[in-house]
């Protein structure tokens, strides 16, 4: 299916949102276009669930605005097209997952049950009969909660940590159903701490860092920016830091621990474990890495590090 | 609205406690009706002698042959708060449940209006309290057969009076629990208010302090003096106070109820 790019499925403008004056979410602009996975990433209480709750309509902004396909995010017309999963499945635990279904069935007007076991069948909950959901897995309850989101077929999916607590094989398949449900057209809004899972299944990224939005991101992007680098251990880095930047331009030289030096914008590995042997430091062990999603997050959460800007500042090290 | 409703009530046929609490009304009702066999019948007296129970009459009580079964159903249900405490308490677990449970974000992010989640839990224990108040009457009017007609039954209008009356006011009483649930989004607070106001405590320590300064007029406004002390018949435009009452509270509690969940994040 077509990706439709050019429109978005969720745009916020300056979105705040404070807490006894204290702003959790600060001038927000986010952008997810229709057809997107787009991986929401940020550091516990950086105010990714309270985004998605105010995307949810289940907390209230303090300023600013959301859209959603075009329209506010009060119009209960716009509800429908969403399917949400915060933070925890939110099911009744003594019914059954099949009764937890035709609840909601029934809170959104739904008649047809049929549709109830299609998507209990598709998140794999079919077999569960009579179990009530307190005797759930934590896994099977996500499943569940996805299930949930997925009840009156919506445009848009918002998860927040879904993966949580499953397996590596429910893993897999909700990374499937994600992918089927992403071909059909649907937009996900997914937040998760599993960057290595993330990275597999977005096509965008958002990072958020103390309610502000450090950087949107595509993947194509994001490959570009995952600078390779140089990594070298040494047994003074007091004595190398200087020493490296003296003798090589435009690199920027970031330490990592008190033998570990990270070198980016480097051509040449050889030169430089030259001139620090020519110095009788010590060289452990050197050679170039790539940037995983992981990394460069860690390394966008460095406000010192690359401050603002999407490109690697060169001729400048931190210590 | 009416899907709200639709899914409350699947939840309430479903709900277990709904059951028991009822269960607790029944078992009430047949020791209450047991007892005034024993005290008022030969065969109940020879078995109370058998059983080694011996009673003493209050001065103040009433005689079996004063009572009606509209008089035995309020003696056990009502004058004592056992059926509002039941009721609040089985409010209580039913909206506090959508909070704990987390299931309140499933309807939220539906349901953009909060009023009408308000209104829906407040139409839920509306039907609630009619079954109940219904079937329990219902079920003392046939131990009253079963037990040999131990009080006349009562007139069937003064029978709609009183149980509409109770109606209108164990479902303000709802609304009240409803808000508290609201605020408070914790069960305990929620049993404890219902157990305080239902037995009329909270309502015993303020006329005492109030009537020392001789402004305890208020009462007659509350809602459980117009439950426990409600005309069990109509004679005149002034026994109309107590749906008057039943119905300004419940509006009342709904609006509070209504801001106070707009006002919250889920």
């Amino acid at each position: 299916m077509d990706k439709k790019w050019d429109s978005l499925a969720v745009e916020t403008m300056a979105l705040t949102k404070t807490y006894k004056g204290k702003a959790a979410v600060n001038h927000l602009n986010l952008q997810v276009q229709e057809g997107a996975i787009y991986g929401f990433i940020g550091r516990n209480g950086a105010g990714k669930s309270t985004t998605l709750k105010m995307l949810c309509g289940l907390a209230k902004p303090t300023a600013g605005d959301i859209r959603l396909f075009g329209k506010p995010v009060t119009d209960p017309l716009v509800a429908r097209r969403i399917g949400c999963l915060i933070e925890s499945a939110g099911l009744y635990p003594k019914m059954t997952a099949r009764q937890n279904m035709l609840m909601k069935a029934r809170c959104m007007g739904l008649s047809d049950e049929k549709s109830v076991d299609r998507i209990l069948d598709r998140t794999g909950l079919s077999n569960t009969g009579n179990k009530q959901t307190r005797l759930f897995s934590m896994g099977m309850k996500q499943r569940l909660g996805i299930a949930l989101a997925l009840l009156g077929n919506p445009d848009m999916l918002i998860l927040d940590e879904p993966i949580n607590g499953l397996d590596p094989e429910g893993v897999r398949e909700i990374r499937r159903l994600i992918f089927s449900l992403n071909e059909e057209g649907k937009t996900f809004l997914i937040s998760s701490h599993i960057l290595g899972e993330l990275n597999k299944l977005s096509t965008h990224y958002g990072i958020i860092k103390d309610g502000n939005l450090v950087e949107q991101i595509s993947r194509q992007e994001l490959e570009r920016n995952c600078a390779d680098y140089y990594q070298i251990e040494v047994d003074d880095v007091k004595r190398s830091l200087p020493l490296i930047e003296e003798h090589i331009d435009n690199i920027q030289a970031k330490v990592q621990d008190n033998r570990t030096i990270r070198i980016y914008g480097l051509a040449d590995g050889a030169v430089l474990n030259q001139i620090l042997v020519e110095n009788r430091i010590q060289v452990y062990a050197s050679g170039f890495h790539h940037m995983d999603l992981e990394e460069y997050f860690l390394a966008r959460m460095d406000s010192s590090y690359l401050d603002g800007s999407q490109s690697v500042k060169k001729g400048e090290a931190n210590v | 609205m009416f899907n709200l409703l639709r899914m409350d009530l699947y939840r309430l046929k479903r709900s277990r406690s709904v059951y028991i609490c009822f269960a607790v009304l029944l078992v009430i009702s047949i020791l209450c009706f047991w007892l005034v066999w024993m005290e008022s019948t030969p065969q109940g007296l020879t078995f109370a002698a058998k059983i080694g129970i011996s009673e003493t009459l209050q001065g103040d009580s009433l005689p079996v042959e004063a009572y009606d079964s509209l008089l035995m159903f309020r003696e056990i249900a009502m004058d004592g708060g056992a059926y509002s405490a039941i009721l609040g308490v089985l409010v209580t677990l039913f909206v506090c449940l959508d909070f704990q449970s987390g299931f309140l974000k499933n309807i939220m992010s539906l349901h953009r209006h909060r009023w009408k989640y308000v209104i829906s839990k407040v139409m839920t224990a509306g039907i609630l309290s009619f079954f109940y108040l219904t079937l329990h009457y219902v079920f003392c009017v046939l131990l009253n057969v079963l037990f040999g007609h131990l009080v006349p039954f009562t007139d069937f209008r003064n029978i709609l009076f009183y149980l509409a009356n109770a109606w209108g006011n164990t479902t303000a009483f709802s609304a009240l629990i409803i808000t508290v649930c609201f605020f408070t989004r914790s069960i305990a607070a929620g049993v404890l208010t219902s157990l305080l106001l239902a037995s009329g405590i909270v309502q015993s320590l303020i006329y005492a302090f109030t009537s020392l300064f001789h402004i305890e007029g208020w009462q007659n406004y509350t809602l459980y003096y117009n439950l426990v002390f409600a005309p069990s018949s109509y004679v005149k435009i002034g026994d109309l106070r107590g749906f008057v009452v039943g119905l300004v509270f419940l509006i009342l509690y709904t609006v509070i109820s209504t801001v106070s969940l707009t006002r919250q994040d889920i």
